[in-house]
């Protein structure tokens, strides 16, 4: 007779084993969970479809076709110039012989740890009459006129400084896998150089390239902060305008749905081509040649590369550091008003780190069914759903949980629960993209031997499925806690009265012009986000707008 | 018969200590070379010093009448004339088996010659297949009409069958052979596989820790070994087998023994 011990270990064994049942209630729990996460994104798109053909063809005429245009304007511009940059760094950082590589090749990737809108003010407050370094000018008693940087130009460079580490950090992981003896192959039949670009090298990369680009495209479609701020104008700032000025959701909900198909269309591209081009290994551990750079070549990408970290990191880093100082030298009456004291930064700060992490790990615990039930039973269906929320950008998911809180559970409009719930749709796909990598890196062949070996169920769990789980959960708990820490437009619109975070102290002394007043916040930002550099190599980096 | 490549004190250092030669050796025309020797002797080495991926430090290698690498001349690998059949095959995986084997053939004559090697090798019915999507056997023989449709006067095979299931390998061979013969091309081919190197090759070079110990036809080098390196690679694998299966028998026999 077997006796309680046993009979308490098979019953453990047939819930984790998954029988029948147990794989029933698991699907209802997924099925519940996608559709919940996706219910945003599908009751915006509804609302913006039956929003009426009178303010469709208002909206046709008034407004539709010049944000189309300058959007996609924008993205096509953004999309090129981080292929080209990016692309050019990394074969200058993987295939050159230039002097300082090894300290420049982790820099150039550095603006992956400021957010977007931190760039993009901090260079707003560098240039222009009266900016930074005009002032710095005026100390050598020079004075130039300094140029403005509002416009689509100062967009373009901002967002192109933003995005094309994307690019650059998957280009320079291509590049190193490419296998050497290809080229070799290449040259054994005869093929110059220049063709080898062209017909090998190029080719190879072009997943890699693509891909980089299409973050690229996603994130241009889904910025608010840099645009706004300088003061070109897409679909993101005009939804916001709609939301914050007259809170008027119909129209806002139908720009949306035109958002919301671009972005879809941008997502379904980067599903496709994921993955492709990758059914080969590198056979050969010989490193790939390098391209000796002699006399002016060497001295103008070098000079090229310093620019490159200059307008990426020094600048912005520097210039939130002058502000600091400028703040402490000469303190303002204004000061008292704006909060700058440690203890409402440390405020502010609890604000952040509480609900990005109560999001990130709310998002992990959501997302462990779904992958659970997309690894082992190659169910991928409801996973895909559930992924909706990141073709939502910020400016939109507040807009979505707006809708979705107002009609089913009003209460808690308004609450930093809407700004949680806000960051997990918005992350979702983050959270359930590391914990399915975790999850496929234990097949349950490995499981059965710990089992055959004589380890129990729970003895599997503890012993081999966590440990090797682990990793993929803390990089994407890091990710969504760092994605939600640094969303802007989405926090500005769904905070409570009162509940001010890091972005949002920064950006409304920002807006006011009081620079100093915001350095401490950005710099506060910039630390926080510092782990992101080592888990560059994951890129499901999504950054807040 | 004239010489086809010609190889004199070649020398070629490495960071890691490794130093191979000086090493001379000349084949003939249409002869095929088989280079044998333990696993880090040198043998990829000095096929691609030949092939001119790696520059020697000093020595001579002449291909046909042509000086290709010494201290003065310098040819690179796309103007040697010289095809090399990779070791893991190094198909690019972004072409199908026509344009893999088309790529490096002038644009008039590639739709004809794409067409007669891949009958010639019996891949005719695979000209849209990618190679991921090949087995080993057939990727190889991609890998060698590759090589032989740019018309090279070397061909130069790295381990030729060193990736292929054992039950495919004396098929392989028996087809390379009859290949290599008909096409008149001379050939080195490196093996740490002795009885490969004796079933193919008119001559065989055996290499060790980066010199040549002995370079003759197989019956030779296994009658009169020149050295006691070669005596001992050649002659006793057989010998070093049996011993190490008695070993083995004696290693699964020792649980009970001690029971």
């Amino acid at each position: 007779m077997a006796s309680s011990r046993t009979l308490v270990r098979r019953a453990w064994a047939r819930w984790v084993g998954l029988g029948s049942i147990q794989r029933a209630v698991l699907s209802l729990i997924v099925l519940g969970v996608a559709w919940a996460i996706a219910l945003p994104f599908i009751i915006t798109l509804w609302r913006g479809i039956t929003a009426g053909t009178e303010i469709w063809s208002s909206l046709w005429h008034a407004r539709l076709v010049p944000l189309l245009v300058s959007t996609l304007l924008l993205t096509g511009a953004v999309t090129v110039g981080a292929l080209v940059l990016g692309g050019s760094l990394a074969w200058l950082i993987e295939r050159t012989d230039l002097p300082g590589r090894r300290w420049l090749g982790p820099m150039l990737a550095a603006p992956l740890v400021m957010p977007c809108y931190v760039i993009a003010i901090w260079h707003v407050s560098f240039w222009g009459p009266g900016g930074v370094l005009s002032r710095l000018l005026e100390l050598f008693g020079v004075s130039v006129h300094v140029p403005t940087l509002y416009g689509f130009f100062g967009a373009w460079l901002i967002l192109v400084i933003g995005t094309y580490p994307y690019v650059y950090m998957l280009t320079r992981a291509a590049l190193r896998s490419l296998d050497v003896q290809l080229e070799e192959a290449a040259r054994s039949l005869g093929v110059r150089r220049w063709h080898i670009v062209t017909r090998v090298t190029l080719p190879l990369l072009a997943p890699a390239l693509a891909a980089g680009g299409l973050l690229a495209a996603v994130y241009v479609l889904s910025d608010y902060g840099a645009v706004a701020t300088l003061r070109y104008e897409t679909f993101t700032t005009a939804i916001y305008k709609q939301l914050a000025g007259r809170y008027d959701q119909a129209p806002a909900a139908a720009m949306s749905t035109v958002l919301i198909a671009l972005t879809v269309l941008l997502l379904v591209a980067q599903q496709r081509l994921w993955g492709r081009g990758r059914h080969y290994y590198k056979a050969s551990p010989r490193p790939l040649p390098l391209v000796p750079l002699r006399s002016w070549k060497r001295w103008a990408a070098l000079g090229f590369l310093v620019l490159c970290v200059i307008l990426g990191v020094l600048l912005p880093g520097g210039v939130s550091l002058y502000w600091l100082l400028e703040g402490v030298v000469h303190p303002q009456p204004m000061a008292a008003f704006w909060g700058t004291s440690l203890a409402d930064l440390g405020s502010y700060a609890w604000n952040s780190l509480v609900s990005a992490s109560a999001a990130a790990t709310g998002a992990l615990f959501l997302a462990w069914p779904l992958a659970y039930r997309a690894v082992r039973y190659n169910a991928r269906g409801l996973a895909r759903l559930s992924q909706a929320g990141q073709a939502l950008p910020g400016v939109l998911i507040a807009l979505a949980i707006a809708l979705v809180l107002h009609r089913f559970v009003p209460f808690l409009y308004f609450t930093v629960w809407a700004l949680i719930i806000a960051y997990i749709v918005r992350f979702f796909a983050v959270a359930l993209q590391a914990t399915e990598a975790g999850l496929a890196r234990v097949p349950v062949r490995l499981e059965e031997a710990a089992r055959s070996l004589g380890c129990s169920s729970v003895g599997v769990w503890w012993r081999l499925t966590l440990p090797l789980v682990r990793p993929s959960l803390i990089a994407g708990w890091t990710l969504v806690f760092l994605n939600a820490l640094r969303e802007l437009p989405a926090t500005l619109l769904l905070r409570p009265p009162g509940f001010d975070t890091l972005p949002v102290r920064f950006w409304i002394a920002a807006g006011e012009g009081f620079y100093a007043q915001a350095a401490a916040p950005a710099l506060l930002l910039m630390v926080l986000s510092l782990p992101l550099f080592f888990l560059g190599h994951q890129l499901e980096v999504h950054r807040g707008t | 018969m004239a010489h086809e490549i010609v190889i004199e004190n070649l020398l070629k250092r490495f960071s890691d200590d490794f130093t191979l030669g000086p090493l001379s050796l000349a084949v003939s025309q249409s002869e095929l070379l088989g280079v044998i020797g333990p696993s880090g002797s040198g043998k990829t080495t000095l096929l691609r010093l030949i092939a001119g991926f790696e520059r020697p430090d000093s020595g001579r290698i002449v291909i046909g009448s042509r000086t290709v690498a010494d201290a003065i001349h310098w040819v690179e690998p796309e103007d040697r004339g010289v095809g090399m059949v990779f070791q893991e095959y190094a198909l690019f995986p972004h072409l199908t088996v026509a344009e893999n084997i088309a790529f490096g053939v002038p644009k008039p004559v590639r739709a004809q010659r794409v067409r007669e090697l891949m009958e010639l090798v019996g891949l005719a019915g695979f000209a849209g297949r990618y190679p991921h999507e090949l087995s080993g056997g057939e990727q190889q023989r991609v890998a060698i009409a590759r090589a032989l449709a740019a018309a090279p006067n070397v061909l130069l095979l790295d381990e030729p069958f060193s990736h292929l299931d054992a039950d495919l390998r004396p098929k392989m061979r028996a087809f390379l052979k009859v290949l290599l013969q008909r096409l008149g091309c001379t050939t080195i081919f490196v093996t740490h596989d002795q009885e490969e190197a004796f079933e193919l090759a008119d001559r065989v070079a055996v290499l060790n820790a980066g010199r040549l110990e002995q370079i003759d036809v197989p019956e030779r080098l296994y009658r009169e070994p020149a050295t006691r390196f070669v005596a001992e690679f050649i002659g006793r694998p057989c010998a070093v087998c049996r011993r190490l299966m008695r070993a083995a028998d004696l290693f699964c026999a020792l649980p009970q023994l001690l029971i």
